[in-house]
């Protein structure tokens, strides 16, 4: 094996500016030369951007007046090896020539064979101007292949591109070449690969934090270009308020978003706190039912039928504090992945969405944190190298001093005596073994406790652990390797009088293991396949009396017991360079497992009590559901800006959320399939347009996407359904039947002064119980309306930069009211009022409409500063709207009244205040 | 699910501590639905009680509730007797002499109005237990006091119940006056009252009271087949009630878990209907149905079952009743008469003194009337 030498340039700018010449007055003494950069920044347009290594031993003596700040500085500098240099209103201070080499493992793939390849190191810097691209590709061509063994046709450019300054691995850039529809992204270890004709060429570098890149490149035969890029320091440059669909016209699939956690740090949100699944809800086609529920639904799915995963691991319950926060620390994550429609095959499980979401990386240079204390909450995060820069740690916290907020209720409220609490903890270390294996261990824990008066409480918990080992066979074939467990369990506890005093405990246990691989067979053909396997475990519920006084009868429900397994393959097929095909196959297989006693019921009648043929007790494997699900999407691209995709999913869910309430509660338990309860199944077929429009301001996105989606064993309640410590639910619940369509059309703009996104969805969602064994189905068995069928639904979220230091942010929701089913008719009933109510969700709330603002700001953003500030203030809900959660009637002392609960039904002002050091 | 419906309501709190967000709200635009036929009752020994009344739409006003006084009301047993309301239906109440029911055979109740002919299914009597007792609880100072009774069974299966109450209970005003406006000429004269009168002055006053809302209770959850304390009434502690002495009879019915379930369902369907987490809401069919036209609505279930009933005095007791301390109950001096019917004349000695008409009037005080049930002991 040969090792390839290392040259690495540092590009900068040598421009003068265009604009009249400004004039510096300065008088300093031996002073550090900082100080003459802050004099120059005060006096002229400029901004002086420097490495704070490169300049912290140099003091300066200036006396001089009336000069030009480019001279001054040059004359300053000439006895150092630096220069400076200016573009536009920016200064640099570079060292001329940058040849050093980067820290070991960073350089390159494995490349025996291959010719000689130069790697370059490409330093955007501190260049946040659109117009450095140019730049970049004027000042230089990098040439990839051995010059004297020319291939002809098609080859394929592969490499890593890391941060400079921290060493990690840059998660999900985009490159493409200007005269070709291929694309291709970084993976989880900076990994890319795409495909280049032959001879000089274009290549595009797009990310959420760095400025879009031109790469000149001379291609003679295939090779490897392995770089560093600089991310954004600051919070305002990051500030593109959008989910990154930079893909869109190129990629095969259809609704996907990805979003980096750091792009949406300037959404206007509730009470400071930058939220994951209320920023995931901003996104078209996911709605909830109202504004405080973390639950959500997707393109019409209800709550439970998206897969919620954090770094592997399922989330069964991401809500705190009664939904108005996730369990997601937003200081941990680093961004996330949404797919709606085209559901890779590797998930599965669940019918609607994969929401998954990724932590961040530990910083392996340097010992780094951030720190912020806001209304609620405050969080911290550390991060740095562990012993040596190959292991990296990140721990994070968060925890919530909410008891305040029950102690402002008046005395007669009877909650004086409550309090409400949560934390979440998250650990991440990275260790990279050799440029072939790394390491990944996570592990995470979330509690809530709450109580409103002495004779309640209520306790949840959400804990994961798993380890990730990333291994690469070779260049084109890689494969990681995962083994995890996650829990969530809940615990009510409730003495109203000591004899009937009672805990009731659920929870959810499962083992699961993951293989995945990845092989790029060659130019055309990419294929992903792998085995995933999950064993649970299920405390159905445990009933148990409370203190010696108690009467109350222990009951603990039979364990369930089941695994889930999947074999899936996938292929990617890039047939021409306008037509890519995405063809995906995954076998779910799930046998339910004793010791289980279960009840055979007459199948001409709803399972009910009277109608049990047999009892029986089984052992072993004794059920088994296997059906194959297909992932198929594809895309043609009449060119390179404009392309249309089309994509049939199927899908199967072994696991259903037990819960007659519209949105997930803390009391929701889940369920098994199993003799008596199907798996959950559903279809979606979706199409869409997409378009990129290139303005003078930059590139706008234009999207529009259709679905149509069915559901079938979707569970439903009977009439009295007993749902909490029933040990027969299938006579309690009937399997009704979904539908759900729409139209999503976005229009976003992601550079530029304004940023932001714009969203119409028109969609409905309707359940029908067609099981003509039920004699009285809700609403006669025609079908209805969810919960959550909104129809029209307006989003808009804009972000203007005035500067690097101020930005603005607004954000804008309407939606259709949700329906509600309303009493019709009222009548007396032993002393008190009773009601009749219509049929199931025949009427609607009013509108919704909410608008809010933020103002952020940074301080300072200079790079010598030890610490670095963000303050966020803003308003949520401008307009003081009293938006409604619910309207009902309820009945106090008998009498009957109609209410309407607004969560949010005021402005609410924030301020927030983050440090990173 | 209790649990449920608590944590829906603390929630509540919460949020209005927030931004403070419920408000009362008609939604527009509803169908309207009424003239639903309600029927409420138990087929029970001695005397079957039924009321029929007819539903109002929801934003009508509750008391144009017709009470439905036309319809012919039997009890039918499954030997072939019928027996019919007796007495002519006064505010829709119609009474059925009953007598014993007999264990082995199975009633119905069938009802004739405006051309419709109700059904109820064929059910065989359940035997309620006797209440154990009725006593009243209180957790510690300042907390409510709790009326409640406890009961048990020697069947073995789980048990449902259904109580009602009658309440009965004397109380007096805060300050004695011998005087008091004419019935006639309310400004001006004055009456004498007669202290030893109970019957003929503003001082002695009694109430009653009666449930709001259907009080059911079971044993499904408890090692024992019994009803321990189960909270009938919840009065705070500084009520009049407990100042003098208060009475309560309890009747008792064991029902079918249908029947509890249906009832249950209809409470629920106004209890927890507010909050975030709260079910949403069903329309369950009760056992009785409309044989002419079977699609026709109609409210009900009625059991067969019968009845208990258990009675008791209860004198004021200092460990429960913690009197409030009314700060506006005081008297004052005035030069002439008491100048409006807010005051009244308490005497003519040392000046005119007089009080407000709440501290010295009972029958202005909360449900206070002259009628004095006739079991009322004398002292």
């Amino acid at each position: 094996m040969k090792k390839c030498t290392v040259l690495l340039v540092a590009i900068f700018a040598l421009c003068i500016a265009a604009f009249a010449q400004e004039a510096v007055k300065a008088t300093i003494e031996n002073r550090p030369i900082s100080e003459l950069f802050d004099i120059i920044e005060q006096q002229t347009r400029y901004r002086i951007y420097c490495s704070p290594q490169a300049i912290d031993s140099l003091y300066v003596t200036v006396k001089e007046s009336n000069i030009d700040p480019i001279i001054l500085l040059e004359k300053v500098l000439s006895k150092t090896p630096l220069k400076a240099s200016a573009f536009q209103n920016a200064i640099f201070i570079l060292k001329e020539q940058l040849i050093t080499s980067l820290p070991d493992g960073y350089h390159f793939k494995e490349s025996s064979g291959e010719p000689d390849v130069k790697y370059d190191y490409l330093s955007t810097l501190d260049l946040t101007e659109a117009q450095k691209r140019q730049l970049i590709a004027e000042s230089k061509i990098y040439e990839v292949g051995y010059k004297y063994n020319k291939s002809s046709g098609t080859v394929v450019l592969s490499g890593t591109i890391t941060n400079v300054k921290t060493g990690k691995p840059m998660v999900g850039l985009s490159l493409f070449p200007d005269n070709s529809t291929a694309i291709a992204t970084t993976d989880s270890a900076g990994y890319y690969s795409v495909k280049l004709p032959v001879g000089q060429q274009k290549l595009n570098l797009r990310g959420h934090n760095i400025t879009d890149t031109k790469i000149q490149l001379m291609v003679y035969s295939s090779g490897t270009l392995n770089f560093g890029v600089e991310e954004f320091m600051f919070v305002l440059d990051e500030a593109t308020v959008s989910s990154e669909r930079l893909n869109n016209v190129r990629s095969t699939t259809i609704g996907r978003d990805r979003i980096k956690l750091q792009e949406v740090k300037n959404i206007p949100s509730v009470l400071g706190e930058v939220d994951v699944i209320k920023v995931v809800m901003s996104l078209p086609g996911v709605k909830s039912v109202g504004e405080a529920s973390s639950g959500f639904n997707v393109r019409g799915g209800a709550t439970d039928q998206n897969l919620i995963l954090f770094n592997d691991g399922t989330i069964y319950n991401p809500t705190h504090l009664f939904g108005i926060f996730s369990t997601f620390n937003p200081d941990m994550v680093d961004g996330m992945e949404l797919y709606k429609s085209s559901i890779p095959a590797k998930y599965g499980g669940r019918i609607s969405s994969v929401l998954d979401i990724k932590s961040k990386v530990g910083n392996n240079q340097e010992f780094k944190g951030s720190a912020s204390i806001g209304l609620l909450t405050s969080r911290l995060t550390l991060e740095g190298p562990l012993f040596s820069p190959k292991t990296s740690f990140i721990v994070g916290g968060r925890a919530t001093y909410s008891d305040w907020m029950l102690k402002l209720l008046p005395e007669k409220s009877g909650y004086k005596d409550g309090s409400a609490g949560f934390y979440d903890l998250n650990a991440v270390i990275n260790h990279k073994l050799n440029k072939k294996n790394s390491v990944a261990v996570a592990g995470y824990y979330s509690h809530d406790r709450f109580s409103f008066d002495s004779i309640q409480r209520y306790s949840y918990t959400n804990a994961n652990a798993a380890i990730k080992w990333k291994h690469s066979f070779s260049d084109k074939f890689w494969g990681d390797f995962t083994a995890g467990y996650d829990h969530y369990g809940y615990e009510t506890r409730e003495r109203e009088q000591p004899f009937n005093a009672y805990t009731l405990t659920f929870s959810v246990d499962q083992v699961f293991i993951k293989a995945d691989f990845t092989k790029q067979l060659n130019e055309a053909h990419r294929l992903s396949f792998g085995v995933n396997g999950i064993y649970y475990s299920l405390n159905q519920g445990e009933y148990k009396p409370y203190g010696i006084e108690s009467i109350v009868n222990p009951d603990k429900l039979q364990k369930e017991k089941a695994i889930e397994t999947a074999l899936y393959i996938d292929e990617q097929w890039d047939a021409t360079s306008a037509l890519s095909l995405n063809v995906g196959i995954r076998y779910s297989l799930f046998g339910v497992l004793g010791p289980r006693t279960y009840n055979t019921y007459d199948s001409g009648y709803l399972p009910s009590l009277s109608g049990i043929t047999e009892v029986n007790a089984r052992n072993g494997l004794f059920k088994t559901y296997h059906n194959p699900e297909f992932r198929l999407s594809g895309r043609y691209a009449f060119s390179s800006s404009f392309s249309v995709k089309a994509g049939v999913n199927t899908m199967q869910q072994y696991i259903h959320k037990i819960s007659n309430t519209t949105i997930m509660s803390p009391t929701d338990t889940w369920k098994l399939s199993d003799v008596n309860i199907k798996p959950q199944k559903g279809l979606q077929v979706a199409a869409g347009l997409y378009k990129n429009l290139m303005l003078k301001s930059g590139l706008v996105e234009l999207s529009g996407e259709a679905y149509y989606k069915t559901m079938t064993n979707y569970l439903d309640y009977r009439s009295g359904a007993v749902l909490v410590m029933n040990p027969h639910l299938e006579t309690d619940v009937i399997a009704a039947k979904g539908r759900a369509y729409g139209v999503e059309l976005m229009a976003k703009k992601q550079q530029g002064k304004l940023n932001g996104w714009i969203s119409y969805t028109y969609s409905r969602v309707q359940l029908q119980q067609d099981d003509s064994r039920e004699a009285e189905p809700i609403n006669n068995g025609s079908w209805y309306p969810a919960s959550f069928d909104k129809p029209h639904e307006l989003k808009l979220m804009g972000n203007y930069k005035f500067t690097h230091r101020f930005s603005i942010s607004v954000s804008c929701d309407y939606s259709t009211g949700r329906p509600v089913t309303l009493p019709l008719s009222k009548y007396i009933y032993q002393g008190g009022e009773l009601v009749i109510y219509s049929d199931r969700n025949t009427y609607r709330i009013p509108d919704y409409f909410r608008i809010d603002a933020s103002i952020n700001i940074e301080p300072s953003h200079h790079l010598t500063l030890l610490t670095h500030s963000y303050v966020a203030i803003g308003v949520y809900n401008v307009t003081g709207r009293k938006n409604p959660y619910s309207v009902y009637y309820a009945s106090e002392n008998g009498v009957l009244k109609g209410y309407r609960l607004s969560i949010f039904g005021a402005p609410i002002p924030y301020i927030s205040y983050n440090i990173k050091f | 699910m209790e649990t449920i419906g608590m944590y829906k309501l603390v929630l509540m709190g919460i949020l209005l501590a927030l931004t403070s967000c419920i408000d009362e709200y008609y939604p527009k635009g509803l169908d309207s639905m009424g003239d639903i036929l309600v029927v409420e009752g138990i087929i029970t020994n001695d005397t079957t009680v039924i009321t029929l009344r007819r539903s109002v739409g929801i934003s009508e006003d509750i008391s144009n509730a017709k009470e439905v006084i036309n319809a012919s009301v039997y009890v039918e047993c499954d030997d072939g007797t019928v027996l019919q309301n007796t007495t002519k239906a006064i505010s829709g109440q119609y009474e059925i002499i009953t007598g014993v029911l007999n264990p082995n055979s199975k009633y119905r109740l069938n009802i004739l109005v405006d051309g419709d002919s109700y059904t109820s299914e064929f059910l065989s009597p359940i035997i309620t237990p006797q209440i154990d007792s009725i006593f009243l609880s209180k957790a510690g100072a300042g907390r409510p006091i709790y009326t409640c009774v406890s009961t048990h069974s020697t069947g073995e299966d789980f048990s449902y119940y259904r109580w009602s109450y009658e309440e009965d209970w004397e109380f007096h005003s805060e300050i004695y006056t011998s005087y008091g406006y004419s019935e006639d000429n309310p400004p001006l004269i004055v009456e004498y009252y007669d202290y030893y009168n109970k019957l003929n002055n503003i001082y002695h006053c009694w109430a009653k009271g009666k449930p709001n809302s259907i009080l059911l209770g079971s044993t499904e959850k408890y090692t024992e087949n019994k009803i321990r304390e189960k909270r009938l009434i919840e009065s705070p502690a500084s009520d009049s009630r407990f100042s003098v002495l208060y009475h309560v009879t309890v009747f008792q019915n064991q029902i079918r878990r249908e029947a509890y379930t249906y009832y249950e369902n209809l409470q629920k369907n106004v209890e927890q209907t507010e909050g975030l987490f709260s079910p949403m809401p069903i329309e369950m069919k009760g056992n009785i149905k409309c044989i002419n036209n079977p699609d026709k609505h109609v409210i009900g279930y009625i059991e067969v079952s019968t009845t208990t009933c258990s009675k008791r005095f209860f004198p004021k007791s200092d460990n429960l009743y913690e009197p409030e301390l009314k700060r506006f109950c005081y008297t004052s001096i005035l030069d002439t008469l008491p100048p409006s019917p807010e005051y009244i004349l308490i005497s003519y000695e040392g000046g005119i003194l007089s009080a407000l008409r709440v501290c010295v009037d009972c029958r202005y005080r909360s449900g206070g009337t002259k009628n004095r049930p006739n079991f009322w002991p004398d002292n």
